[in-house]
């Protein structure tokens, strides 16, 4: 088993895992369904080729900031003449001034997670090979949310999962002079150490074609951890000068 | 390399207004890098630019059921007798209905002459379709005169030319993608990715309590107004973020050099247009004072993480010339970090004397670095 690195932060994540339509909520967690697709669409898979052979891969999440909830309130086709407005279901148009379509989408904003991907070693070089130069770029759940970047932080390596726990952490160091942090983690296995919760998420992607979207639940186990203080890095960056020594060393 | 992408960046200053409202009235906002900026959503950066696109191309899609008339119109126009083009414009039509699913779609009403579905087509391919009808002047006159004979079911017109004409798509449809599924089958994805917009710096949004008065209350001596409200603003220095996939474009689009030109129309939009919500009370017209567009091989690169630390205004200067250098500083690091390999062009035009160090060649203009970076796309 090898694995990969990945860093997800911008100003806006949206990892969607029940809701369509008019209301379209997020996970506090990126889903698996998103890691799949970020990683197909890199690879240039067309909506609605099997995904099979992504079922190996194991994802855990760490938590550097688990962000605020917002909500962003968007209108489709105002102000537009009947012919330009919005079909209905029967193909037929709404009334010019009464066409607005509202729907509120939600996002995590100032969220950072690190996500190790990992699985057998053939599969995380092709993974690696189209994160490195993706057909369609990586967007963190919707597509007005580019990723930051270092954003695919370390080529195949070794027990990515246990980088998680020296990883300098993109977060402000607590005023308090604790010399330890709490951390949590999203992991596919019960973990063995920390408090765990579990969560069941619907977002094992079965078909992700825009007209049969499927998924399947899966069951995921958050743990809080403990990690030392001074993987605290701060924001900025004083962050990328932490990550970059510190991935210096992984990289050898 | 090849160039597959092409990203833009603009740093923009604008002054007291409410370029995009939350359904409160407030304008949206942000939480990023542990502080509340002020924030344009994507979408509604978007649609200024899709109109601008719009209005320079001059690539306007048009509605309409009267398909046969604009074929007959161009031939006629072309010095086609009345007769011919009007039936090459039916016989068009008698060719469509044999591809359609069902056929009766493209019928037309005898009395006015006008299909039964709706077309959603850009200019161009009604003059497709009478370049076909051209090309098949002879047959045209042979079937008409009934020289010619077409065997019940064939097509009387090329129908591989006929079915692209009508696959034909706007600008703004192959750069933005068509949400809406005009018509079955025509669906497109789009080629430009457009990030929200978000001020680089820590902002409160800022109450105007405002009063109306009544004129004719105050010509009688009383006082009060006659109606009294609150409205949010914002103001700030946003940074701006969008990113072109040429590859998809040129997929969309079917050639290199139409993708080129698509290219410079859209960075050129996107670094003028302007929201246009309440314009009239606020007029906050401003233009970018930093651009940065950057050609790369790889992947995108956004840079909006140089402000996760929000900008801080030292006592005698505002945000926007820290931002730049807070910009130009970010994109040094992360190159370092990511390595410039893929990197084939970047370049930046600022209000600034000196050039920006790390951000490519200095510009003199919006203009000549947008030429500078799309002829490194062409070269590719």
């Amino acid at each position: 088993m090898t694995g990969l690195l990945l860093r997800l932060a911008g100003p806006m994540q949206s990892w969607g895992d029940h809701s369509t339509f008019s209301v379209r909520d997020t996970a506090k967690v990126p889903t698996r369904s998103a890691m799949i697709g970020i990683i197909a669409a890199a690879q240039g898979f067309p909506r609605g080729k099997s995904l099979d052979d992504f079922a190996a891969l194991r994802f855990t999440v760490r938590v550097d900031r688990p962000g605020t909830i917002m909500y962003d309130f968007h209108t489709v086709g105002g102000g537009l003449p009947t012919d330009r407005t919005v079909p209905t279901a029967e193909g037929k148009r709404r009334q010019a001034g009464a066409g607005t379509i509202v729907s509120r989408r939600f996002y995590l904003a100032d969220a950072v997670f690190v996500v190790a991907v990992t699985g057998p070693e053939a599969l995380i070089d092709e993974v690696h090979a189209g994160l490195s130069r993706p057909v369609w770029a990586p967007y963190l759940g919707r597509r007005s949310c580019p990723v930051e970047h270092p954003f695919l932080l370390c080529g195949p390596i070794s027990d990515a999962a246990h980088h998680l726990d020296h990883l300098p952490l993109n977060r402000r160091r607590p005023v308090s002079n604790e010399d330890t942090v709490t951390v949590d983690f999203v992991t596919e296995e019960p973990s063995d150490d920390g408090a765990a919760s579990r969560l069941t998420l619907n977002d094992v992607p079965v078909d992700l074609h825009p007209h049969r979207r499927r998924y399947r639940t899966r069951q995921v186990h958050i743990t809080t951890r403990t990690l030392p203080a001074d993987l605290c890095a701060g924001i900025g960056v004083g962050y990328l000068t932490a990550l970059d020594e510190h991935l210096q060393g992984v990289r050898t | 390399m090849t160039a597959r992408y092409l990203d833009i960046h603009l740093l923009q200053t604008i002054p007291y207004a409410n370029l995009n409202r939350d359904d409160l009235g407030s304008p949206k906002s942000v939480r990023f890098g542990y502080a509340d900026r002020t924030r344009v959503s994507s979408q509604c950066w978007k649609r200024a630019v899709r109109q601008e696109v719009e209005t320079a191309t001059g690539d306007v899609a048009k509605r309409t059921r009267r398909l046969p008339q604009a074929v007959q119109r161009r031939l006629i126009d072309r010095g086609w007798e009345l007769d011919l083009a009007t039936y090459a414009a039916g016989q068009v039509m008698a060719t469509l209905t044999t591809m359609a699913v069902k056929a009766d779609g493209f019928k037309v009403d005898k009395e006015s002459g006008e299909a039964q579905v709706l077309f959603y087509l850009p200019e161009r391919a009604f003059d497709e379709l009478a370049d076909i009808c051209e090309q098949q002047r002879e047959r045209l006159t042979g079937l008409q005169s009934g020289t010619v004979k077409v065997k019940k079911g064939d097509a009387p017109l090329p129908a591989d030319a006929v079915r692209a004409a009508l696959s034909r798509r706007n600008d703004v449809i192959n750069l933005f993608g068509r949400m809406l599924a005009e018509l079955p089958g025509t669906n497109v994805d789009g080629a430009v990715q457009v990030a929200h917009a978000f001020t680089t710096h820590a902002t409160d949004p800022q109450v105007d309590f405002f009063t109306a008065v009544d004129d004719l209350k105050a010509d009688a001596d009383q006082i009060g107004s006659g109606h009294m409200n609150s409205a949010e603003f914002s103001t700030g220095t946003f940074y701006r973020y969008a990113s072109v996939n040429l590859e998809d474009l040129v997929k969309n689009l079917g050639d290199q050099t139409t993708a080129v030109e698509l290219t410079t129309a859209f960075l050129s939009a996107f670094i003028t247009a302007m929201p246009q919500a309440k314009k009239n009370s606020t007029a906050p017209f401003t233009v970018p004072d930093l651009a940065y567009v950057a050609v790369r091989a790889n992947r995108p690169v956004s840079l909006a993480s140089a402000f996760e630390a929000p900008v801080r205004a030292p006592l005698d200067s505002g945000y926007a010339e820290p931002s730049r250098r807070q910009l130009a500083e970010y994109a040094s690091r992360i190159y370092r970090l990511l390595g410039d390999r893929g990197l084939l062009y970047h370049g930046h035009a600022s209000i600034d004397d000196k050039a920006l160090e790390h951000l490519g060649d200095a510009c003199q203009s919006f203009d000549s670095l947008v030429a500078a970076a799309v002829d490194h796309v062409r070269t590719q």
